[in-house]
């Protein structure tokens, strides 16, 4: 089985560096303008810059995102940033607009252009068009099911790029300019206020209406995406925590390998899509892969959010030699507490905490203040910038 | 500058208007009526009339409409969302309209590029910005002139779902909704295992007919009024003031959309 690209989001370099570290092939980031995050902290050309080389030194790839839909105005820069992007080497734009793509041409640059999902792709003959303009890649609708895929892929050479993890649009994407006319945010240039997710009253009914969907996941699927030759796995969510990235892209990078490698099975499968469960405050679901949703797909009385208390410390540092490991709390833990240990080389450890020295050289039961430092004693070897979490089982 | 009309329901003086576009039925949502190849192979001996596929089509639809195509005659143009149906149809005949997307005159001189030389624009423009797409590009450009606008579409059964959940037995497929804090109104709409949403107000953009009659074509969208509503437009379409007779919005055509939050003036 061909394994396929792992790609990953980061809203800026230190997810960036997690999300390559913890196993992801490729991310996909934003600039200072044009892209669909227009109010994350994003990257400025420095850290565009940065964030490339520190993924091609570690032989891993970084995409842009080009993809909001332009207004005349927006163009009046855009050259210069198309051959700045250029210039410093990116493995490839994430694009809706056709006049980016024109851009491109006209400029005669040499960039790998992705086409968006916001383009909304569910047909192989929408791909034969998109093979005329020069587009390498697409990202297709998440409304895709499996025949779907299988169509295009046995009727097009094109790189097709799908969605496996994270947040839903409740319209095809690109369709919808909701936030634009309630909020005047626009939509379609970053700035969605989400209105799929506020609550409704009804006229002559008192029940709220909300059209809100839940996540998606695609654990139970990967199997099937791999043996369709699917070149690239996405994850959504530039806007989400390290600590979500770290544990996504890990399971997602264990669960893949394992399928190719043919050492998968259902008590792995099992204990990954707890893991995915956990760390989203959101319920996740395999959406329309294999059939219509419905509504167990949705949300109609406002979302259980709960808040997540995982993340329960960072590794800073690891003594060998004495066996302790210092860490930054994240989350209240305890003296005996049966906690996990994973991190880009260390595979998901169980550990038990005997020990907590706190920065007095004084032994404590708990740890309760947030960023505290202290000193645990962990049997395995871990490393910086490992992550503790809560039993996971 | 031609008034093309998209009827309603029991609409039937065409001859008001230069040209009729007719919603394809089972391909075409957020509309009040649908016509099948039969009743519009009908209409195009009489008139010009062109056909509008705008639903997004997976691998079924695609199989089916190739051959729905095949049979259908003297159409003057097919507006479609899909790009797919590009590869289909003759480019000739094609008018894109992908809801809210062609919003450049850059991105219309790259589809002209492509042989595509007829694409809708987006009616959340400002009325500047009409101007210089109008006047940069060479190709005929149609815009929703009146119309109830859809906001969103989505792939899901939004009522349907509502329903089972709250197991509600009722048989309406369109709910007026209000928004809990801003409380603006919504109407959501239900058809064939997809939804839409609609905006409350009317699209009228009358005002700036002046640029507006530099295009192709205006469309008068007659789906989701109510009957007086649909009564004052056809009493008064070619009326400059239509927008001082009809309750209306047309904020963007006045009003350039955010680009970021902190562009917000408020």
């Amino acid at each position: 089985m061909n394994k396929p690209e792992l790609l990953a989001p980061a809203g800026d370099l230190i997810r960036l560096k997690t999300a390559l570290l913890y196993g992801a092939d490729a991310v996909y980031i934003g600039g200072d303008n044009y892209s669909l995050r227009a109010n994350a902290n994003n990257f400025n050309n420095d850290l565009l810059k940065e964030a490339i080389d520190f993924a091609h030194n570690i032989n891993k790839k970084v995409y842009i995102t080009v993809n909001m839909f332009f207004h005349n105005e927006d163009l009046k820069d855009i050259n210069e940033y198309l051959i700045f992007l250029n210039d410093i080497k990116v493995d490839g734009i994430i694009v809706s607009d056709m006049a980016i793509i024109k851009r491109v041409k006209q400029l005669k640059l040499d960039l790998f252009i992705i086409l968006s999902t916001q383009m909304s792709v569910t047909n192989y003959n929408a791909l034969n068009f998109y093979e005329t303009l020069g587009i390498k890649r697409v990202v297709l609708a998440r409304e895709c099911n499996r025949e779907d895929i299988l169509e295009m892929k046995k009727h097009s050479n094109m790189e097709l790029e799908v969605f496996i993890h994270g947040a839903m649009c409740t319209s095809y994407s690109g369709r919808c300019v909701m936030s634009t006319y309630l909020t005047k945010r626009d939509s379609n240039r970053g700035g969605c206020s989400q209105v799929c997710r506020f609550s409704f009253d009804v006229d002559n009914g008192n029940k709220d209406f909300q059209m809100c969907s839940k996540d998606l996941n695609m654990v139970d699927n990967l199997e099937s995406l791999i043996k369709a030759n699917i070149s690239s796995f996405k994850i959504e969510g530039r806007m989400k925590s390290v600590y979500y990235i770290a544990t996504v892209v890990n399971a997602y990078r264990i669960l893949i390998d394992k399928i190719c490698d043919l050492s998968i099975n259902n008590q792995i499968i099992a204990y990954y899509k707890n893991v995915l469960q956990r760390v989203s405050n959101r319920e996740n679901k395999e959406q329309f892969y294999n059939s219509e949703t419905s509504e167990i797909d949705q949300y109609f009385t406002g979302r259980e959010e709960l808040s997540n208390q995982d993340f329960v410390a960072l590794v800073i540092k690891y003594d060998i030699n004495s066996g302790y490991a210092l860490v930054e709390q994240r989350n209240r833990f305890l003296k005996g507490d049966i906690l996990e240990v994973f991190g880009p080389v260390t595979n998901v450890t169980k550990i038990n905490i005997k020990h907590i020295i706190n920065n007095k050289k004084e032994e404590v039961i708990s740890c309760p203040h947030p960023q505290e430092i202290v000193s645990i004693k962990i049997d395995t070897l871990v490393h910086p910038g490992d992550i503790i979490r809560r039993n996971i089982t | 500058m031609k008034y093309a009309v998209i009827p309603s329901k029991e609409f039937i003086s065409y001859e008001m208007f230069d040209s009729v576009i007719l919603p394809l039925k089972d391909y075409s949502i957020g509309f009040d009526r649908y016509f099948t190849y039969q009743e519009i192979n009908e209409l195009s001996k009489k008139m010009e009339v062109s056909v509008i596929i705008n639903r997004l089509l997976h691998k079924d639809d695609m199989e089916s409409i190739v051959l729905i195509i095949k049979k259908l005659i003297n159409i003057h143009k097919f507006f479609i969302e899909d790009y797919g149906l590009i590869d289909i149809i003759n480019k000739d005949l094609i008018v894109l309209m992908p809801s809210h997307v062609i919003n450049n005159y850059e991105c219309i001189k790259y589809l002209y590029d492509c042989g595509i030389k007829s694409v809708l624009v987006s009616n959340e423009l400002h009325n500047e910005e009409l101007k210089t797409i109008i006047e940069s590009t060479k190709s005929d450009l149609y815009y929703f002139y009146v119309s109830r606008n859809i906001l969103m579409y989505s792939k899901r059964s939004l009522i349907s779902n509502y329903k089972k959940y709250y197991n509600i037995n009722k048989k309406d497929n369109l709910f007026l909704v209000t928004e809990k804090v801003s409380k603006k109104k919504l109407y959501i709409k239900e058809e064939s295992k997809e939804t839409v949403v609609l905006n409350d107000s009317i699209y009228v953009a009358s005002k700036y007919i002046d640029i507006l009659k530099k295009m192709n074509t205006l469309i008068i969208n007659l789906s989701n009024l109510t009957k007086n509503e649909e009564e004052i437009i056809l009493n008064n379409f070619k009326n400059n003031n239509l927008h001082n007779i009809i309750d209306c919005d047309y904020y963007f055509l006045e009003n350039k959309v955010a680009y970021k939050v902190g562009d917000l003036n408020e």
